[in-house]
């Protein structure tokens, strides 16, 4: 097991906690946000160097952030039950991020804004324990909320989309994940994933999306796996309104508190996860389609932070690459040493 | 009308010693903290309700402080004062935010209602623990200002 490498750290504006860290679907910016109520674009490759700063909208703290896959716009999810839209000019023409949407009707706090892997659609939930679904015009109007989706008890922490399907998975305060579908938009939850016992605060899915991970407040990682593929069908992955994710490991051995954050590698398939013990761990997965797999400790970072971390994002075109952000007001990227 | 009309009040039981409360965040030295300092930062919390503060109500009990500095870790159980008490949340909040900024940042703390003294003590204690919906309330300025009352010239006070 390596030490993870510290490339770059720092600090977000006003000193404040950093809720979440996402990349650009490029690799260059890495859009950062939190206490100081707005998105802050910093320079990848260096981020002490500001890009851009998308403020004066929010009056409370935003939580989360969602780039479209074009790179072109980008989602802020605020406490102040609203979501900014925010987006390049047309054609190319000069000029940085501006307000093109304010996204209203969630009750109180949105926890998060997800784009799908299309482009097409929008995802956000809140503590009013809904999520929606939000269809973007791709002429530049306002996008129109297609759905209004109950069904969790509590809290939505965060939503997350399929890597290549129209298929949405959420996480909630009700210790419990759900995965929504749509029928000729008709959207429904086809699975709930329960065996958490707490609060679920963040959830990826594994590069071929017949895997997810998910995080929780109860100290442990799990791995669900679409039960088609543990069952050796051929076409598995392929999520229909029968599909169901079976959990195939629960990994409790490197977290002493809350796991805040959990991201799955693209392309190396790892999985980096961090949360209120400030560190940061790093596994590998083994026999990803049996029923019962392991997981391996590739790399960590015992006191990565020096507080909570909030948030972790592999770099989408550098694969060892890995950004945090966390209660300490600080940004970090971390290399993961060759094996 | 206040929850519980007639509160039992309890008298100081323990000597208590000065405590000095301001951690400066720029002090690389690293102070040991016991439980009886963590009481000694909230024992002064004016309880919502009543003129009377939590010490004097038995809401919060220097024996129900738990501190684990090795492992930087601070448990504070409080127990309301009748099992459908309202104010409980707020009462847990206002510890909370007493201690977020009185205690070196290092300290983990958990605040829990003391199990099996009120109707809804697991989901108040998860509510209390959840860093966002701690945060959410904190920008909720009502809220807020009910926090703050709870803690009004609570640093005033010298034994």
């Amino acid at each position: 097991m390596a030490g993870l490498v510290c490339k770059h750290t720092a600090g977000a504006p006003e000193g404040e906690r950093v809720w979440d860290v996402a990349f650009s679907p490029l690799g260059n910016a890495l859009a950062v946000t939190g206490g100081f109520h707005a998105v802050a674009l910093v320079d990848a490759a260096a981020p002490e160097r500001q890009l851009d700063m998308l403020d004066e909208v929010h009056e409370r703290t935003v939580r989360r952030i969602g780039w479209a896959p074009s790179g072109r716009a980008l989602a802020a999810a605020s406490f102040d039950g609203t979501v900014s839209v925010w987006a390049l000019p047309d054609d190319g023409a000069p000029g940085g991020f501006a307000l093109a949407h304010l996204l209203q009707g969630h009750e109180n706090e949105v926890k998060a804004a997800a784009w799908s892997a299309s482009g097409a659609l929008l995802a956000t939930c809140s503590r009013d324990k809904s999520v929606w679904i939000w269809n973007l015009d791709p002429d530049g109007g306002a996008p129109a909320c297609v759905a209004v989706l109950q069904g969790h008890s509590q809290d939505v922490k965060t939503v997350v989309w399929h890597p290549s399907q129209d298929v949405l998975v959420s996480a909630s305060y009700d210790n419990e994940l759900r995965l929504w579908i749509d029928d000729d938009g008709d959207w429904f939850c086809c699975t709930v994933l329960a065996g958490h016992l707490s609060t679920v605060w963040d959830v990826a899915f594994s590069p071929d999306g017949s895997s997810l991970v998910s995080a929780s407040s109860d100290g442990t990682l799990k791995i669900w796996t679409l039960s088609d593929v543990v069952a050796g069908k051929p076409a598995g992955s392929i999520i229909t309104e029968n599909s169901d994710y079976m959990c195939v490991a629960t990994v409790s051995d490197y977290f002493t508190r809350d796991i805040y954050a959990v991201d799955w590698n693209k392309t190396t398939g790892l999985i980096a996860a961090a949360g209120g013990d400030n560190a940061i761990v790093v596994l590998a997965v083994d026999n990803a389609v049996a029923s019962e797999v392991s997981t391996s400790l590739i790399a960590s970072a015992p006191a990565a932070h020096d507080d909570d971390i909030n948030a972790v994002a592999w770099h989408p075109r550098q694969p060892d690459l890995l950004a945090s952000g966390a209660d300490d007001g600080m940004i970090k990227v971390w290399q993961v040493p060759e094996p | 009308m206040a929850d519980n009309p007639n509160p039992t009040v309890y008298m100081p039981t323990t000597a208590h010693r000065e405590v000095k409360v301001d951690y400066d965040d720029d002090d690389m030295a690293r102070e040991a903290i016991d439980a009886q300092e963590v009481f000694e930062l909230i024992r002064h919390i004016n309880d919502p309700e009543h003129p009377l503060t939590l010490e004097q109500l038995n809401v919060v009990q220097p024996g129900l402080i738990s501190v684990d500095d090795e492992r930087n870790t601070v448990e504070v159980k409080f127990t309301p004062t009748i099992p459908h008490c309202s104010m409980a949340t707020l009462i847990g909040l206002t510890i909370r935010v007493r201690l977020l900024r009185s205690l070196p940042r290092r300290l983990k703390v958990a605040v829990a209602v003391t199990p099996g003294t009120h109707a809804q003590d697991a989901a108040i204690t998860k509510q209390l623990n959840d860093k966002e919906r701690v945060q959410a309330a904190l920008e909720n300025k009502a809220l807020l200002r009910v926090v703050n009352k709870g803690l009004d010239g609570i640093d005033d006070i010298r034994d």
